[in-house]
């Protein structure tokens, strides 16, 4: 034991190079993997955060009346030990000043709102100091009713004095029912409004404040256990919808891509390294054992070695992440003006060990233990590499659990997968076609000849070449693809410009005054929608349940599942689609509503079909302010959100509902400031009750954080491309070193430089041309799959990458050889030659 | 033919420098064949390797037909070397991916010769391998290897054949059939030939014996 040990020790310090190589390229997928782990949580977080701002809590539960004493103890049992609890309500009522009147959204809140976000207020007041029978306002009032600081406001039966005026409400979305300016007055003077009362809408909402090590998932679940009515909504702030989370989660899921690239090309470069290192080996190997040590013994030195190896290797890499980290840290915080913490965690140092021991381990593993007689072991062989494709598997085998851990997702991770299997099988099956033609053409020149003929015959380390470039290129080209189509979903629609003013609220009996109030003054809305409240009650005549997850481990599927179940929903109809629609499945239909039918058709969006597994021709009934409504789904329809258009989930044929209570929407064209201010001043008077948003200050923020995004884009693409270059350069010369014994030789025998340099040339020309033909070819293919299956986005290639990366490789590729193997030939042959390998 | 003068060769090693040779002069007239024997480590491989002309002297001269190789452009000195000297190695070192038949043709392809196939065929049946053509290397036993070496070495009718230590991989029967091969063909395409070697019964056989010691060579 004592001299395995020493034995292997000693040979390991004679491997140093080796060692280092292998943990700088360690290092390189590490860096790749927790940088955009950590970019995916400091997202994620950031997403939480917002989303904690808008709801000012953790958690929230709300109804459409008062809770029941009955709830509200079940409610405070359950939230007791874990956290605070404050209180809120939410309606709209008439405020009256003493020349105006019109609709606001009152706000009722206790000293304890808002648990997150925060309240900006023109008098630097704090929010506890809304105490009084006061009431603070949206600014947008003091152009919508001239509203003055210390004027009288009625508000119900209350009389109330306006303290101060709200410049900043975080607690304010951009989803289209809570856009409304907003005034806001304290729980205790609720009761003098006595607006809250039999037959009034309002919301009741209890907020939770929870604390730390609490799971909020958890105790949603216990809530929507033990709260039996399906009216009582629980919102955590992981269940919030927000409309940036739609293009974030794919930028996330984007990330876990690149992650797992550039850990790809690490293992790719890993792999090679350790395959030359243990046919290295194999003549040793042999050795021991003539000198009569036991199988067990020598495979026992190799696993020494290995998890040396692994063990050093991971220590070094991480030391060199923890030394980087500041730096990277720094720059990424500035970049997305945000926490952003880089924390290398004992979960993921023993998630690289555990990799590592499982590819070294695969890759010492005695395959051919019974048909490699010793003798050939012993045997000087000037390359001894002949373990062919199948020693590739066990690193494509690897890649699956891996894929799935790093994406999160069952589907995706498997769709990876199989993406580089299928990469892999066309490399080979056609690579191998095509050396079999260039082996059997009868070359005249012997240096096409002898090139052919060492691909053809070297087969692990051509295989190796092929899939390695192939694979590469394929996920150099990759990577661009996605980031162009996700940056084109990105971006504002350039040929519409963004609006500038929404109107909620409009009556149905006002609508037409308003339309021709905007005629008036040569506005033209960019659209125009009714909006009708409703609720899905049931799908294809079975209940619409609560859905109730428990588990630790929940996949992306599963959480938007959850996200979008038993919430109320805006319906619309309309005779015609918009230009922004297009309709991938199912099929276009007349949008007036025909008696014969059976059922009127409804349009779905398509990720809210997906999320509820809705298909075509399924019958939903909703609850339209209590009457139950049908409708058939004839199309899914994709909605480009960058468009800024109102959009609805659900639209329905024309002459369904056009009867139910309704209110309308309009989104007005950009107009310059002044124009602006004057358009919302007479809107106001005219249409007291209608809700006037001013959205370009909304869009603009939203603006920003996609530029923030798409520089995360930016930034992993290129470092999954630096880590593939890296591999393919340390591949080639690798090789180039490998045989530096065969270009003496050939020197030896007459060669010149030349001959020599053209053999081989036209070997990596070769092997490079069959590798980008077939891995570029299936970039697109993937890309094009992965771009509309996964981030469900149009597809948008680019050609010049192709182009661009063809030429680095072959540059890289030839001009590796070509130095390689100059410097070799220069290099004194006889002592090159006499030395024992 | 061969013509070796006051030959100096010294590695630099990071204390010292390493004086192997010092001062060899000798001769090899045509058709000859001579031994250089010494120990181990005694600097007989180093003089091979400048006998080659792929190594270079520190001080000194190697004469070919009173042309000196190391005052030769590189690119000639190639040439001359791929047209007139042959070498023969301990390991073989043939091209594990040609078959016997291809390490031999190799030569004459890389110096553009015509009817490759013929002539290595023909040496292949010299050596008496006529039956293995179109096995690899792989595939055939190390007194096989050496005989494709051989008939490699003189497929292209140099002027010299040097060897360094050809039988030192192989077992003493085996070496003894492979050498006595050697000798027969070195007679009959009348070739000067350098063995390297520290078997002392082959060296018996050669026309003379060159004994290297402490860098100098004792006849
Ligand atoms: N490249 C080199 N650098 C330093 N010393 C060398 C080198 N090549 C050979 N030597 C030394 O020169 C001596 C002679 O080597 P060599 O000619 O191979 O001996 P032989 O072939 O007679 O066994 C040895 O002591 C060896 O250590
Ligand atoms: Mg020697």
């Amino acid at each position: 034991m004592k001299f395995i040990l020493s034995y292997s020790l000693k040979k390991f310090w004679r491997k140093k190079i080796q060692i280092l190589t292998t943990s700088f390229f360690l290092c390189l997928g590490f860096w790749g993997w927790l940088l955009s782990e950590s970019t995916q949580t400091s997202i994620k977080q950031r997403l939480e955060n917002n989303a904690r701002k808008i709801l000012s809590a953790d958690l929230t539960i709300d109804v459409r009346r008062e809770f029941t004493n009955e709830e509200l103890i079940l409610f405070k049992q359950e939230v007791q030990d874990k956290g605070v609890i404050s209180e809120s309500y939410e309606f709209f009522a008439m405020m009256t000043t003493s020349t105006e009147s019109r609709l606001v959204q009152v706000r009722v809140i206790d000293d304890l709102y808002p648990f997150y976000g925060t309240i900006k207020l023109e008098q630097g007041q704090s929010i506890q100091q809304l105490k009084g029978p006061e009431i603070w306002a949206y600014s947008e009032f003091k152009d919508l009713m001239n509203l003055k600081i210390n004027e009288k406001v009625k508000l119900g039966s209350a009389e109330l004095n306006v303290s101060d005026f709200i410049t900043e409400d975080q607690t304010q979305t951009f989803r289209l029912a809570s856009l409304a300016p907003r005034i806001f007055i304290h729980i205790d003077n609720l009761k003098k409004t006595e607006l809250i009362q039999f037959g009034s809408t309002f919301s009741s909402i209890q907020l939770v404040k929870l604390n730390p090590d609490i799971d909020v998932i958890q105790l949603s679940d216990q809530l929507k256990k033990v709260l039996k009515d399906p009216g009582i909504d629980v919102t955590t702030y992981k269940s919030l919808p927000d409309d940036l989370s739609g293009p974030t989660q794919r930028l996330s899921d984007f990330l876990g891509l690149t992650s797992l690239v550039s850990l790809l090309f690490c293992s790719l470069s890993l792999f090679y390294l350790l395959q030359i290192w243990s046919s290295e080996q194999q003549k040793e190997k042999a050795a021991l054992a003539v000198f009569g040590m036991p199988t067990y013994h020598i495979q026992l030195i190799e696993f020494i070695q290995s998890i040396l190896i692994a063990i050093l290797s991971t220590a070094l890499s991480t030391l060199l992440v923890i030394i980087s980290t500041p730096v990277v840290e720094s720059s990424i915080r500035e970049w997305f003006a945000t926490d952003f913490t880089f924390v290398v965690t004992f979960k993921e140092v023993s998630i690289i060990l555990v990799c590592q021991f499982i590819l070294l381990g695969v890759l010492t593993f005695p395959y051919e233990r019974s048909n490699s007689p010793l003798s050939r072991l012993i045997k000087d062989e000037m390359i001894s590499n002949q373990k062919g494709i199948k020693f590739f598997l066990p690193l494509l085998l690897l890649i699956w659990p891996f894929a799935i851990f790093a994406s999160r997702s069952w589907k995706n991770g498997s769709f990876f997968f199989l993406a580089i299997l299928s990469i892999c099988s066309a490399l080979i099956l056609i690579g191998w076609l095509l050396l079999k033609i260039l082996k059997a053409y009868h070359w005249k020149n012997w240096m096409m000849s002898y090139a052919t003929k060492s691909l053809s015959r070297q087969t692990t380390a051509s295989w190796a070449f092929i899939v390695t470039v192939g694979v590469c290129s394929a996920l150099l080209n990759l990577m661009p693809q996605i980031q162009s189509s996700l940056q084109s979903m990105m971006s504002l629609d350039q040929n519409k410009s963004t609006p500038s003013i929404f109107m909620f609220d409009i009556q149905q009996e006002q609508y037409e005054n308003v339309l021709s109030f905007l005629k008036d003054r040569k506005i033209e809305p960019q659209a125009t929608s009714p909006l009708i409240r409703g609720r899905i009650l049931k799908i294809n005549n079975l209940p619409f349940e609560r859905e109730e997850k428990t588990g630790t481990f929940v996949t992306r599927e599963e959480e938007n599942e959850a996200q979008i179940k038993n919430r109320s929903i805006n319906l619309t109809y309309r005779n015609k689609f918009q230009s922004g629609d297009k309709i991938v499945e199912g099929e276009t239909f007349s949008l007036t509503y025909d008696k014969s039918q059976k059922y009127p058709y409804i349009s779905i969006e398509k990720s809210y079909a997906e999320r509820l597994e809705l298909s075509i021709d399924d019958v939903l009934t909703f609850d339209v302010q209590g009457i139950e409504v049908q409708g058939q789904i004839k199309n899914i329809r994709e909605v480009r959100w960058s468009r800024f258009e109102p959009n609805f989930f659900i639209l329905f044929q024309d002459g369904i509902l056009n009867e139910a209570p309704q209110t309308h929407l309009a989104a007005l064209p950009a107009l310059d400031s002044k124009q602006k201010s004057e358009l919302m001043k007479s809107i106001s008077q005219k249409f007291a009750n209608v809700s006037l948003i001013d959205v370009e200050r909304l869009i603009r923020d939203i603006v920003q954080n996609l530029n923030r995004v798409s520089g995360a884009l930016k930034l992993m693409t290129s470092l999954s491309f630096i880590t593939g270059l890296l591999a393919l350069i340390f591949l080639l010369s690798s090789e180039s070193l490998r045989r530096a014994q065969e270009v003496h030789l050939l020197k030896i025998l007459g060669s010149q430089i030349n001959q020599i340099l053209k053999t081989r040339i036209a070997e990596v020309f070769l092997l490079s041309s069959i590798s980008l033909i077939i891995g570029l070819g299936a970039s697109y293919i993937i890309s094009y799959f992965i771009v509309d299956q996964i981030f469900k986005v149009g597809y948008s290639p680019v050609f010049s990458t192709a182009v661009q990366i063809t030429g680095i490789v072959l540059f890289i590729g030839l001009f590796i050889v070509k130095v390689m193997t100059t410097s070799s030939y220069k290099k004194n042959s006889f002592v090159f030659l006499k030395k024992e390998e | 033919m061969i013509e070796v003068i006051n030959l100096h060769k010294s590695f630099k090693t990071k204390q010292s420098s390493l004086e192997i040779l010092k001062g060899l002069s000798f001769k090899v007239e045509k058709g000859q064949i001579i031994a250089i024997t010494g120990h181990s480590g005694s600097g007989k491989s180093t003089l091979l390797g400048l006998l080659s002309g792929l190594d270079k002297p520190s001080s000194g001269q190697v004469l070919y037909n009173q042309k000196d190789i190391f005052s030769m452009p590189f690119k000639e000195q190639n040439i001359f070397r791929a047209q007139n000297v042959s070498l023969i190695f301990q390991n073989y070192y043939l091209i594990p991916h040609l078959t016997a038949v291809e390490n031999v043709m190799l030569p004459l392809q890389i110096l553009k010769l015509k009817n490759a196939e013929k002539e290595a065929r023909f040496l292949l049946d010299e050596v008496g391998l006529s039956h293995r053509l179109d096995h690899y290397p792989g595939e055939l036993s190390g007194g096989e290897c050496q005989r494709v070496a051989i008939a490699r070495g003189l497929v292209t009718k140099p002027l010299v054949l040097l060897a360094d230590e050809p039988t030192g991989s192989l077992d003493s029967e085996t070496g003894e059939k492979v050498m006595s091969l050697y000798f027969q063909l070195v007679r009959k395409h009348n070739l000067t030939s350098v063995i390297v070697t520290h078997n002392e019964e082959l060296a018996a056989k050669c026309d003379h014996e060159l004994k290297l010691h402490q860098g100098i060579i004792h006849s």
